[in-house]
């Protein structure tokens, strides 16, 4: 079985390295892959020769939002059914509806604490990764 | 009604109703006389009443034979005045009277005789022998009418018409003494000139009591203007037949100057020594306004008729003259309070309020109503200009206002407050006179001109006369038995308000009114800015603390790999200043959490549905369930109320819910934590009829939500600072709670159930709990 892969979209280095060293912890053989920008992660995807297993995806982003690039993967029929879940620090209940109506799968509030970082994403991580089966990839 | 009844007209004899003439009268009834259906005569006049179908006498004085040839009844008008005359007076009252020589008809004096028709079956006609020497027409006459139009155009105010218009009627009259009699708003008449014989003058300014001239005597000077008395002392002569054969009823002798005069009226001449009066109504506006009477002590005098008619027209021009120099008076004065008022109202304009305005305007809102003292209550607050009583004792005042029935426009004005409100009595010195205008009765606002007690002396011309029960158990009094002067103290009482003085002050209601109007708009526009200015500073902070939160939590981040890292580099201090880094930053990521957590209240939209208390407690008490088991405690729903009695967005419900359960836990006493959820009426908690006016008025409100613990409780001087935002009143062990103690949580709370529509509040004691209340609508 390859390692997992994962995509994090994020333009602070001080979020990445939190959610970088959570990822090690829980899920040590993952390949994690940082991009800082909407446009740059729409690039990568669209180029790459294999499309991660899940995105982690910060909304507020230097050039486009995040909603704005969700809304576009899920235009193309090749990243529609990608698994993103949105890792931000609003905690409006109105930008949570957004984000899921934009196809989000799940919505997480930036713990303050890396240590709620890590158990944040064990929990995202374990549930990706453990029981549940991961949507195609239409090639 | 019995058969012996039927030649008697039937007149009603209750307590009110108008006495049967020929029923003896005295001061007593004597309100119920009816004076114009006497059926006599004044002697020396003649009355005939010929039926209009064929000029037959069909009733007569009793001596009127004596001016003919034999006995009249049944004789016709033509036979016994001539041809001409009767045809002048049926023909109706072209002239005032007809001079009608000795030998016309079966005359046997010379006559003047006057005709009027009092039912349109009769014809009367009044005859009044001339004296034996007699010249002809008395040549004074039109200079006599001329010489008083005259002298009445030449008064400037009507003290001066009134001492001319006396003057001219002693002239006029040839009797001792005239007066000009004044009634008053209390219908009690007071002597305003006088003009008199030397040794008879001296009765200026006397005040007689309202009763001298009863009603109907009054209503009678509106129709005859002139009521000429000649001879008091001799015995009216009586009608025959009394009852008039064509009518079957009393002859109304209401147009006639012949009609006998009242006994008890002819007593009060005579008690008061005269014996003849002349009186001549003047009217202003519709309104008996007041007398001229002459009186003559020194015998009976007549008065012919054209001196009458001269007197006539003495009062008509009198009237006339009275009416306009009133009206001229009074519009001088509404042009003068007009100007205050106008006054006043600018000041208004430019005033920050309403109630500031009215009160700067001093002197000029005294003159609006030509008061000494003015109180100003509006939206509770009370302001005092001029002489007005303490503070205080305005407000007993404006209590008694408030409790004052409502009318009209809710103007209230007494001009003898002790009199109307005798437990305001001491009031009387500053306010005896009150007028009150309700700016808004419902909000109990009110302007209130005041006038000090004018303390007079009242000097009556005559005592009301006491009634004596006579031998045979009926009450008699003779009228004014005595003319004795005595004088009367009058407190409590003010100068009254007159017409153009509640005029204006209504004047100054309406202009307000309409600055009251536009007030509240301005107010409604300013608090739909301020709602704005709110919504956009509770944006701004939102974002703020957003953006701050950005940079902290990459602070607390790397100090966090900073203390993993490279612990081992550095010595104790530097351990020691990482651990405090970490500390603060975690601290002051709370603050912003609670600022984030207070200011998107605002842009969030409420999900309002029905709540069922037990679903939105179960949500509350798991999101705290952490906390709760590990303190032991427990959470109880006592009451979950009816269902539908909530309504409300339930996130934010469980919200509240949470905040309360988790500060049960963090202030929790010795004990483990019980609380105790359910929901209570308003008006069975202690504050909270005092928070919601609907519970206090017995009207139905939403009902309370309470949240009671056994906690360490609240002290009553923390029991509003715990809502404030950023208040934390204990200081919480970090250890034992890393991440409370901000104290936004309250207030949080508060603006959730705000933003609903309610109140929340606490209600405790130190050391026995703290119970939070908490209402979702108003």
């Amino acid at each position: 079985m390859s390692p997992p892969r994962l995509l994090l979209v994020e333009d602070a280095d001080a979020d990445a390295e939190a959610v970088r060293r959570a990822v090690v912890v829980c899920l040590p053989d993952a390949l994690l892959h940082r991009l800082r920008s909407g446009r740059e992660a729409a690039e990568v995807l669209r180029s790459a020769e294999a499309l991660p297993d899940l995105v982690l995806l910060d909304l507020d982003l230097p050039d486009t939002s995040g909603l704005v690039f969700l809304a576009e993967l899920r235009q193309d029929p090749v990243t529609a059914r990608l698994p993103v879940v949105v890792l931000t620090s609003s905690a409006r209940q109105s930008e949570v509806d957004a984000a899921y109506d934009a196809g989000a799968h799940g919505f997480i509030t930036k713990p303050f604490a890396p240590a709620d970082t890590l158990e944040a994403l064990r929990r995202v991580c374990g549930y990706w990764f453990g029981p549940v089966r991961r949507p195609g990839v239409r090639r | 009604m019995t058969t012996a009844d039927v030649d008697v007209p039937p007149v009603g004899s209750g307590p009110d109703e108008p006495l049967p003439p020929g029923t003896p009268v005295d001061r007593t009834n004597c309100a119920r006389e009816q004076i114009h259906l006497t059926a006599a005569v004044q002697p020396g006049s003649v009355l005939l009443c010929v039926s209009a179908a064929d000029l037959r006498v069909v009733q007569s004085s009793a001596d009127a034979g004596d001016l003919f040839d034999g006995p009249v009844h049944g004789r016709s008008l033509t036979e016994l005045l001539g041809a001409a005359a009767a045809a002048d007076l049926v023909a109706g009252p072209a002239q005032r009277f007809h001079r009608l020589a000795s030998g016309s008809g079966r005359l046997t004096r010379t006559v003047d005789a006057a005709g009027y028709v009092p039912d349109p079956r009769l014809l009367v006609v009044e005859l009044e022998p001339r004296p034996d020497q007699d010249d002809e027409t008395p040549a004074g006459i039109p200079a006599a009418l001329v010489h008083t139009v005259q002298q009445l155009q030449l008064g400037r105010s009507v003290a001066e018409v009134l001492e001319t218009g006396v003057r001219l009627l002693r002239e006029i009259t040839g009797y001792d003494r005239a007066w000009a009699y004044r009634f008053e708003p209390d219908e009690h008449g007071v002597i305003v000139a006088e003009d008199a014989a030397p040794g008879l003058a001296g009765f200026l300014g006397l005040h007689y009591p309202a009763g001298d001239v009863p009603p109907q005597a009054r209503a009678l000077y509106l129709r005859n203007r002139v009521r000429s008395i000649p001879d008091a002392d001799a015995d009216p002569t009586p009608l025959e037949p009394p009852v008039n054969p064509v009518t079957g009823g009393w002859l109304d002798q209401s147009d006639g100057a012949a009609r006998a005069v009242s006994p008890v009226h002819l007593r009060y001449l005579r008690n008061m020594g005269a014996h003849a009066a002349l009186s001549v109504a003047v009217e202003v506006q519709g309104r008996l306004w007041g007398l001229l009477s002459a009186h003559d002590y020194r015998g009976p005098r007549r008065v012919p008729p054209e001196v009458r008619t001269v007197a006539e027209l003495l009062g008509l021009v009198l009237s006339t003259r009275v009416a306009d120099l009133e009206a001229t008076a009074r519009e001088a004065a509404e042009v003068a309070l007009d100007r205050h008022r106008a006054a006043v109202l600018e000041g208004v304009a430019a005033a920050p309020s309403v109630l500031e305005g009215l009160a700067a305007a001093g002197a000029a809102l005294l003159r609006v109503c030509d008061s000494a003292g003015v109180v100003v209550r509006v939206g509770g607050e009370l302001r005092l200009v001029g002489a007005t009583p303490p503070a205080m004792d305005v407000a007993r005042l404006l209590d008694w206002l408030d409790a004052a029935p409502a009318t009209g426009e809710g103007t209230v004005a007494v001009a003898d407050l002790p009199h109307a409100a005798p437990s305001l009595a001491d009031l009387a010195g500053t306010a005896s006179g009150v007028l009150a205008v309700p700016l808004s009765r419902a909000q109990r606002n009110w302007i209130v001109w005041l006038r000090p007690e004018q303390p007079r002396t009242v000097v009556w011309g005559a005592s009301a006369a006491p009634v004596v029960v006579q031998a045979d158990g009926q009450p008699r009094s003779a009228p004014r038995e005595s003319f004795e002067r005595w004088r009367e103290s009058v407190l409590g009482r003010a100068r009254a308000w007159a017409p153009s003085e509640l005029a204006s002050a209504d004047r100054l209601r309406a202009g307000l009114g309409t600055h009251l109007i536009a007030r509240a708009e301005e107010l409604a526009r300013l608090n739909a800015r301020l709602a704005q200015v709110n919504e956009e500073l509770d944006a701004f902070t939102y974002s703020a603390a957003h953006d701050l939160k950005e940079p902290l939590r990459g602070i607390h981040v790397y100090a966090t790999f900073l203390a993993e890292d490279y612990a081992d580099t550095l010595d104790e201090a530097g351990r020691d200043r990482l651990a405090a880094i970490l500390s603060l930053s975690r601290r002051m990521g709370v603050l912003i959490d609670s600022l984030l957590d207070y200011s998107r209240l605002t842009g969030e939209e409420l999900h309002v549905v029905r709540l069922d208390l037990r679903e939105v407690l179960r949500s509350a008490t798991e999101l705290v369930g952490a906390r709760l088991e590990a303190a032991g405690g427990q959470v109880l729903l006592e009451d979950p109320g009816p269902p539908g009695a909530l309504v409300g967005d339930p996130d934010r419900v469980v919200d509240v819910l949470a905040n309360l359960l988790a500060n049960a836990v963090k202030y929790r006493s010795a004990e483990p934590p019980v609380v105790r959820v359910g929901v209570r009426p308003v008006a069975e908690t202690r504050r909270g009829p005092a928070l919601v006016p609907a519970a206090a008025a017995g009207a139905g409100s939403t009902p309370a939500v309470y949240v009671a613990d056994n906690g360490i409780g609240i002290a009553p001087e923390d029991q509003e600072e715990v809502f404030r935002v950023f208040r934390r009143l204990h200081r919480i062990d970090e250890r034992r709670d890393p991440d409370g103690g901000a104290g936004a949580g309250l207030g949080v709370c508060r603006r959730i159930v705000h933003r609903h529509g309610g109140v929340m509040w606490v209600e405790s004691e130190p050391g026995r709990g703290a119970t939070f209340y908490f209402t979702l609508g108003p």
